[in-house]
């Protein structure tokens, strides 16, 4: 966490930086038993990150700094103690609905990350490391979660977005998505380190943009488009898809979106080749 | 953030001083200054952070009652300790007060006085305890 980039005057960084430096030196003494009034840098680092997630002090919240600097730090430590306690629960009982509801048997690098994420619960530390996420999640979201969030925050958000992106599964049905993920992969889909969402979602907008079929293939078509007009297309069919699968809240509508805009360029180039299976798997 | 900019750039020797005089050992001021530059270049060197109670006036408690410790090489033995402290801490993760009275043992027994020694019986594996 860098103070320096905190809206502080220099007086209040100053104060800032004593009080952190009483913290993270009551933090050491408690983590080597008092035996160790010297600690490794990299140790150093772990306990101020877990203080400053737990302090809720990030440069993307500038004015939590001034507003700690006017507050008890030791009852704000206590409160986000509190805080990430409550968003580790939340975070469970989302990985019990991602266990029971995931594809995971369609990913084995989703049944690793779900496995390992079990032990993060029970390893958790929130005194020391509270800013850790979970180690060995191989499955890639379709929209990652951002690197600045840390600890539990991480893990709830990651699990909301992964099932997020499961209720579109959920919606296309089990043999809608294999097929697409078997155009997109192959037979042995599922050791292949993919996201699941992408594939099936595709195939399904690209199945909308294919209707009412003029019996023209669809990159003949699309080819005789101008590019606004096929982006145009794209994002029409987006909208279709959330409101046929009746998935039309604002998360659900910005998933779609992102997955259009990430098809866009791909389809671009995919055209003048006339085979879109690269980007609609299972299109013909 | 610069961790190293946390941890206080000097400490205090004011209650060793006593001891160390009862002793005939006297540090000046610019023994001193160069005590605790030294103790900042090592603790980056190591790469550890000093937080709470620095270890300089711990050593020279520790080991100015040593028959070995004399007036005219006091500060470059303390310098040399503290170096050899920090990295002796890092190769075996002993508790502070452990690992000062295991150096003193050496120091005052088979090493002679001789902190290079010390070092030298350590790289051997000679035992501590």
């Amino acid at each position: 966490m860098e103070l320096m980039q905190l809206p502080l005057t220099e007086a209040e960084q100053t104060e800032a930086r004593a009080r952190l430096y009483g913290l993270l030196t009551e933090q050491a003494r408690k983590y080597t038993l008092g035996e160790s009034t010297s600690v490794p840098v990299e140790l150093a680092e772990e306990l101020l990150s877990s203080l400053c997630l737990t302090l809720g002090l990030s440069p993307a919240e500038p004015e939590r700094a001034r507003q700690l600097l006017a507050l008890d730090w030791n009852a704000e430590l206590k409160r986000g103690r509190a805080a990430l306690w409550d968003c580790l629960a939340r975070g469970k009982r989302l990985w019990e609905s991602a266990c029971v509801q995931s594809f995971a048997e369609d990913s084995v690098a989703l049944t690793d990350t779900l496995r390992a994420m079990g032990r993060y619960w029970q390893r958790y530390d929130l005194r020391y490391f509270a800013h850790r996420v979970p180690e060995d999640m191989d499955y890639p979201l379709f929209v990652p979660v951002p690197e600045d969030r840390m600890g539990p925050v991480y893990a709830e958000r990651w699990l909301e977005q992964l099932l997020l992106e499961q209720r579109f599964l959920n919606r296309l049905g089990p043999s809608r998505c294999r097929r697409a993920l078997r155009a997109a992969a192959g037979p042995e889909y599922r050791w292949v380190p993919m996201n699941l969402f992408a594939p099936p979602a595709s195939a399904a907008i690209g199945e909308l943009l294919a209707e009412p079929g003029d019996g023209a293939p669809l990159a003949e078509r699309l080819a005789s488009l101008s590019r606004s007009e096929r982006r145009q297309r794209l994002e029409l069919a987006g909208e279709a898809l959330c409101r046929a699968l009746d998935l039309t809240l604002p998360p659900e509508r910005a998933l779609i979106r992102c997955l259009t805009a990430d098809i866009a360029p791909r389809l671009e180039a995919a055209l003048p080749t006339g085979d879109l299976t690269g980007v609609f798997p299972g299109e013909s | 953030m610069d961790l190293f900019g946390l941890q206080p750039a000097a400490g205090d020797l004011a209650l060793c001083e006593d001891a160390m005089a009862r002793c005939g050992l006297v540090l000046t001021a610019e023994e001193r200054r160069q005590l605790w530059e030294d103790r900042l270049r090592v603790l980056r060197d190591t790469g550890r952070l000093e937080l709470g109670e620095p270890l300089l006036p711990r050593l020279a408690l520790a080991f100015c009652d040593s028959p070995w410790a004399e007036p005219e090489t006091w500060a470059e033995t303390l310098a040399e300790l503290q170096e050899l402290f920090y990295h002796t801490k890092n190769r075996t993760g002993l508790p502070d007060e452990e690992l000062l009275r295991a150096l003193r043992r050496l120091f005052d027994g088979p090493a002679h006085g001789s902190v290079e020694r010390v070092e030298a019986l350590l790289e051997e594996g000679t035992e501590w305890n």
